[in-house]
């Protein structure tokens, strides 16, 4: 009886998250006179520490979606990354670059970017290249003091940015002082759009040349590749015993859109409908999959391998032996 | 009522063609025009084809426009004599070097000369090139301004723009054409000199461009014959229709004109193609005109003249007043010929005039 008394308080006692990197959603990241607030926290783990099998609870890592929310008036050269400290960087807040002047700005491929985003911004390189982006807010362009180059590469996902700019972009109430520029062979992507009708376009070599000349022919510009999503943000599948053994669980991290509250940016920065998301298999049990919001590695000194995994769903907490054994309150 | 529109009909659009006038140019508003083809109008008014071959002026806003009034070259002693002279194309290095505030080109050119644009520079907007039949080689080398290609789409198979036309890539300025027309452009053509933009700017470059001359592009294109195909001269019959023979005027040996290209400052002369019901004959004239009691075709050096209805005329000797011309005033006999048959018939006159005065005398 006292053996079991005892190991009750050690599991409560002991029992805390050792992770190498504590974030939470909220927290603010600096980092080169950039500010990133995240939105979305989910955990990973590294591909080099933990290649097959994770050890313990301090192998696993935040991850998640962050947000551009303040930049250095006086950065000469603004490079917002794809990712920081394993967060991706999916969008921009309202007003980021306000009455801002900056000579070059390179951005990432992004998930949305906020109202009035670029209004007023002046570009001493003369020209803002815009890259992918999944939704554009209400005023982004307003009296840009550049040439707007869109680097379209492929057909956005379901915001479909352009097919919004009809009804409420900046494009249609108000122009960009300079010229709208876009990839010939992606002029049907925005065939729909006021756009259209307003912008220049230009094929392979001489598309090329406005950018080279929106970043002043700098390598280190041209060289950013637009689809490095960031190759620390870390593995967000792994198993809670060797990979072929017949026991444990399979955990696939994420995030998922809160369904029911529109679009997963909200009202787009005021508001952001993702959670981290956690599909949990159990290797005997593959066809049954169970989602849960958050994970809690626990390092419990009374269990024989030292941690195990707890999960915090609709149905409240769950926890399980790193063999997937379902374990008793 | 009819007889009467069909005679005025006849009386406008009859006119006979003439090489002799080829080659002639003139001056007016700042540019020079090479006569490539000229006919007669009974009616006083000539119609006829010219090419822009140069430009005089400097500095300032040029426009070309689809018909020249000037007068005839038949007479050009005679100012009062006009002649409507429709422009064709822009002959080669007809702009070259030149410095203009803009160019305004007609809608529906037939074609544009090697090096047409050399080296020309627009001050003031872009250079717009609207639709041309065809497009020769090394046009745009060294222009100094925009081009906007308009129409592109509206060009007829086989397209005008080749290789050729930007040749030399090194010296081409930057090309422009509208987003729908990006699929139209030639697949051999180097698209990498090709910019393309929105309908918006379009308009805000042609109004730039054309000051207020064309409010909208409808009217820019209605100011020219809409089709790019062979410029047709009216058909027309000398009598009722269906009666009387047709007569077809066109160019001489146009398929070989247009396949060819090789004589492309200079336009073929015209032909009259005319069926006559009367005789059942088709034949190819040089040279036609009808005063509405008769008409005249002229085959080489031969003249022949029928009746409205196709009945050939076999007396012309007729048809000749006292100074040997026809009805048409062409002097059909020689004046020596006429004078010297004058002459005669006075000497002969004048003979039995003394012969009968002897006989008078001698009491015969």
């Amino acid at each position: 009886m006292v053996r079991i008394a005892l190991a009750i308080i050690f599991t409560f006692v002991l029992s805390f998250r050792l992770m190498a990197d504590d974030c939470t959603v909220g927290d603010v990241i600096e980092k080169d006179g950039i500010s990133y607030k995240i939105l979305v926290s989910y955990l990973v783990v590294d591909k080099k520490e933990s290649p097959d099998t994770i050890e313990g609870p301090d192998k696993f890592y935040c991850s998640g979606e962050a947000m551009v929310i303040h930049v250095d008036e006086n950065l000469r050269d603004v490079v917002i990354p794809p990712a920081v400290n394993r967060f991706r960087v999916v969008g921009l807040t309202d007003s980021l670059f306000y009455g801002h002047e900056h000579d070059r700005i390179w951005l990432p491929e992004l998930q949305f970017v906020g109202n009035g985003c670029f209004a007023k911004l002046k570009m001493g390189s003369g020209a803002l290249v815009v890259h992918n982006v999944a939704n554009f807010g209400v005023g982004v362009f307003d009296d840009l003091d550049a040439d707007l180059i869109f680097d379209i590469s492929k057909r956005v996902a379901w915001g479909n940015a352009f097919y919004r700019m009809m009804e409420d972009s900046s494009l249609v109430q108000s122009q960009p002082k300079g010229l709208v520029k876009i990839n010939t062979r992606m002029l049907s992507h925005i065939r729909y759009c006021r756009v259209y009708g307003d912008c220049y376009s230009a094929t392979s070599n001489n598309f090329k040349n406005w950018i080279r000349k929106a970043f002043n022919d700098d390598d280190a510009f041209l060289k950013n590749d637009l689809n490095d999503r960031g190759d620390n943000l870390g593995m967000r599948s792994y198993y809670t015993t060797f990979s072929k053994a017949k026991d444990g669980l399979v955990i696939v991290s994420g995030a998922e859109n809160v369904k029911g509250l529109g679009f997963p940016w909200g009202t787009l920065t005021r508001d952001y409908y993702r959670q981290s998301k956690y599909s949990v298999v159990n290797k005997k049990k593959r066809r049954k999959v169970v989602y849960y919001q958050d994970f809690i590695p626990v390092a419990d000194a009374t269990q024989k391998r030292g941690w195990y995994v707890k999960f915090i769903g609709k149905e409240g907490e769950v926890s399980f032996t790193l063999n997937g054994k379902l374990m008793k309150r | 009522m009819r007889n009467v529109v069909v005679i005025l009909f006849m009386l406008l659009f009859s006119f006979p063609a003439s090489a002799d006038q080829r080659g002639g140019s003139f001056e007016k508003d700042g540019l020079i025009y090479v006569i490539a083809s000229e006919g007669r109008f009974q009616g006083g008014l000539n119609l006829g084809e010219v090419y822009v071959s140069g430009v005089t002026v400097k500095d300032s806003f040029v426009t070309i426009p689809p018909v020249v009034i000037y007068p005839s070259s038949y007479c050009w002693k005679d100012t009062t004599v006009m002649a409507e002279y429709r422009v064709l194309g822009i002959g080669a290095n007809a702009f070259a070097g030149a410095r203009l505030k803009g160019l305004v080109i007609p809608y529906g050119l037939r074609f544009i000369g090697n090096g047409a644009f050399r080296d020309l520079e627009i001050t003031d907007g872009v250079l717009v090139v609207p639709p041309v039949r065809r497009m020769m080689a090394n046009i745009f080398d060294g222009v100094k301004s925009d081009v906007l290609l308009l129409g592109v789409g509206s060009y007829v198979s086989p397209l005008p723009l080749t290789e050729k036309t930007f040749d030399n890539k090194d010296a081409l300025p930057n090309f422009y054409v509208l987003h729908e027309d990006r699929n139209l452009i030639p697949p051999s053509l180097d698209k990498r000199v090709l910019y393309t933009i929105g309908v918006n700017i379009y308009k805000r470059w042609l109004r730039n461009s054309w000051r207020t001359l064309f409010a909208q592009t409808d009217n820019y294109k209605s100011n020219r014959t809409s089709s790019l195909e062979e410029y047709s001269f009216p058909t027309f019959y000398t009598g009722g229709k269906g009666k009387a023979p047709e007569i077809v005027c066109k160019y001489k040996s146009y398929r070989r004109f247009e396949k060819d290209g090789t004589d492309i400052d200079m336009m073929p002369p015209l032909e009259f193609v005319c069926k006559n019901p009367y005789t059942n004959q088709k034949d190819t004239y040089d040279e036609f005109a009808t005063n509405g009691i008769l008409f005249r075709c002229k085959k080489g050096e031969k003249y022949s003249y029928f009746t409205l209805d196709g009945k050939p005329i076999t007396n012309v000797e007729s048809l000749l007043d006292s100074s040997g011309r026809d009805p048409f005033g062409l002097q059909v006999r020689p004046k020596e010929e006429v004078k010297e048959e004058n002459e005669a018939k006075e000497r002969e006159h004048n003979l039995n005039k003394k012969v009968d005065d002897l006989k008078r005398a001698f009491g015969f």
